[in-house]
């Protein structure tokens, strides 16, 4: 019979072989994660729903009431709604990805799997909370009239797309807060910078309109943070009106699908460094 | 399953002032053992001696700086501690426990039943695992890993919890394993319990061997 070498570098095949054979665990993970954050509060689920309604209310006071940003977007609810669920969905993937192998050094020590399932799992679990949040963006979408029959498929598909990448981010956070642990620290200054940079409380016209083009190329053209929202937006007939429908697919399908291929690369490179 | 020529040390903790920061010394030096089919070997050495870490360098999860780990699959370790969910009930742990190792989620449903009696646990089926006293919860570890059938098992201090009647019941399964050619390691600091089932007995001090013979002639 065969020895084999139990720390050798698994190869890309064997690797998503492996995490593949793991999926169930995956989803346990997942759903055991959504029953731990939800129980003993008198909400419960409830507060899936609950928080991002606040917090879109909240910007909606201080940006559409105060600063008046809403006069530019003919939907301006919608418009911030969305766009504040898609990136809390983006934040909250970072934060569990980074937490999810520096959180889990018993199991690590006693079990072994595929590390990468570890991330995976806590960003479906985020996964989860998105969707039942989007249901307030559906809503919204139906409520105004602006939802379009033949742009479901593409709402299906920046949705999966969104995933993928919100998946690849927190996986690459999990390997870099496990080398370096300060990045945990600096995490909330990064991803505010990044929010407040997206257009997801303002449009991008306002920047546009008076800032170099070199801001707009770096804020919005490849900017994911801005990208995912935006699609989003179209989809569900939010939008800000500017939008090339064609461009944003292309463009979150490139960020996803590129991300996430070079997170499983990482992975499958770091992989046995993490029993060090 | 093969341990050849390894040596391991933890990463020292980053911030630590550098004169604090002493040197600890690898916690296993250049260490070689064989586990042959079939066969039960004990562990032995006190608190720091490197038993667990031993362990968990077989299993796999952790990684030595030299050396290799070779083995026909992956052995399945059993230790004591934080590896589950504990505010989760019996059943949503076993599962988790299962499918961690590569089940499926209908494989590990179908298996709860058999787990849970073993373990003599069926009445806190849906009860969290936090309200397990520390042997039920060894018994319930035990019961898991011993149900999956691996080729090698790797037991820490498992043995010495649980009543007296359990131990006899885990004997009697290991005894079982054993007969269906898979190797068992365990590690305990309880002489009699491991001269009552090893083999052959490893003994460990500071990171090193320092007797690899049979249990009737352990110094």
């Amino acid at each position: 019979m065969t020895l084999v070498d139990l720390h050798q570098r698994p190869t890309l095949g064997s690797y998503l072989r492996d995490l593949w054979g793991h999926r169930d665990f995956a989803y346990s993970l997942a759903v055991s994660k959504v029953r731990l954050d939800t129980s003993g509060r008198y909400l419960g689920l409830g507060w899936l729903l609950v928080s991002p309604l606040l917090l879109s209310a909240m910007y909606y006071f201080i940006f559409g009431v105060v600063f008046r940003t809403s006069r530019a977007v003919d939907n301006y609810v919608g418009f911030l709604v969305t766009g504040v669920l898609v990136f809390t969905f983006l934040i909250r993937a970072i934060s569990a990805g980074s937490k999810s192998l520096t959180g889990n050094r018993p199991l690590m020590h006693t079990i072994r799997f595929p590390r990468m399932v570890l991330p995976i799992a806590f960003v479906v679990t985020e996964s989860i909370g998105f969707a039942v949040s989007m249901v307030v963006a559906l809503a919204l979408a139906l409520f105004s009239g602006t939802i379009d029959v033949a742009r479901l498929p593409i709402l299906v598909l920046s949705l999966f797309l969104l995933l993928l990448f919100g998946i690849a981010l927190g996986s690459m956070f999990a390997l870099t807060t496990q080398a370096v642990l300060d990045v945990k620290d600096g995490l909330p200054f990064m991803t505010r910078l990044w929010f407040y940079g997206s257009g997801i409380l303002y449009p991008s016209v306002f920047v546009e309109e008076r800032a170099p083009a070199l801001a707009g190329v770096l804020l919005f053209d490849i900017n994911p943070g801005y990208l995912f929202p935006a699609l989003i937006r179209w989809a569900l007939g939010l939008g800000e009106g500017n939008e090339d429908p064609v461009v944003l697919v292309l463009s979150c399908l490139a960020w996803g699908t590129g991300m996430l291929v070079a997170s499983v690369v990482l992975f499958v490179h770091r992989e046995v460094s993490l029993g060090t | 399953m093969r341990v050849d020529d390894v040596t391991f040390s933890y990463a020292p903790i980053r911030g630590l002032k550098r004169r604090n920061r002493t040197n600890r010394g690898p916690v296993l030096n250049r260490v070689s053992v064989q586990l042959d089919e079939g066969e039960t070997l004990g562990v032995i050495g006190h608190n720091g001696s490197g038993k667990s870490t031993l362990l968990r360098l077989m299993a796999g999860v952790l990684t030595p700086a030299s050396g290799t780990v070779r083995a026909v699959e992956p052995p399945m370790l059993l230790a004591l501690g934080p590896a589950l969910k504990p505010p989760l009930s019996l059943e949503y742990n076993v599962v988790l426990g299962l499918t961690a190792v590569g089940r499926s989620r209908r494989e590990a449903f179908a298996a709860v039943d058999e787990i849970l009696c073993f373990a003599e646990l069926e009445d806190h089926r849906h009860q969290p695992l936090t309200s397990l006293s520390t042997g039920m919860q060894a018994r319930l570890q035990f019961s898991i890993a011993t149900t999956l059938r691996p080729r090698i098992l790797l037991l820490d201090e498992l043995l010495s919890v649980g009543d007296a009647a359990f131990r006899e019941k885990s004997k009697r399964r290991m005894e079982r394993m054993r007969e269906s050619a898979a190797g068992v390691v365990l590690v305990s600091h309880d002489r009699r319990t491991l001269e009552q089932v090893s083999d052959r007995v490893l003994v460990l001090r500071k990171g090193e061997i320092i007797f690899d013979g049979p249990a009737e002639e352990m110094p």
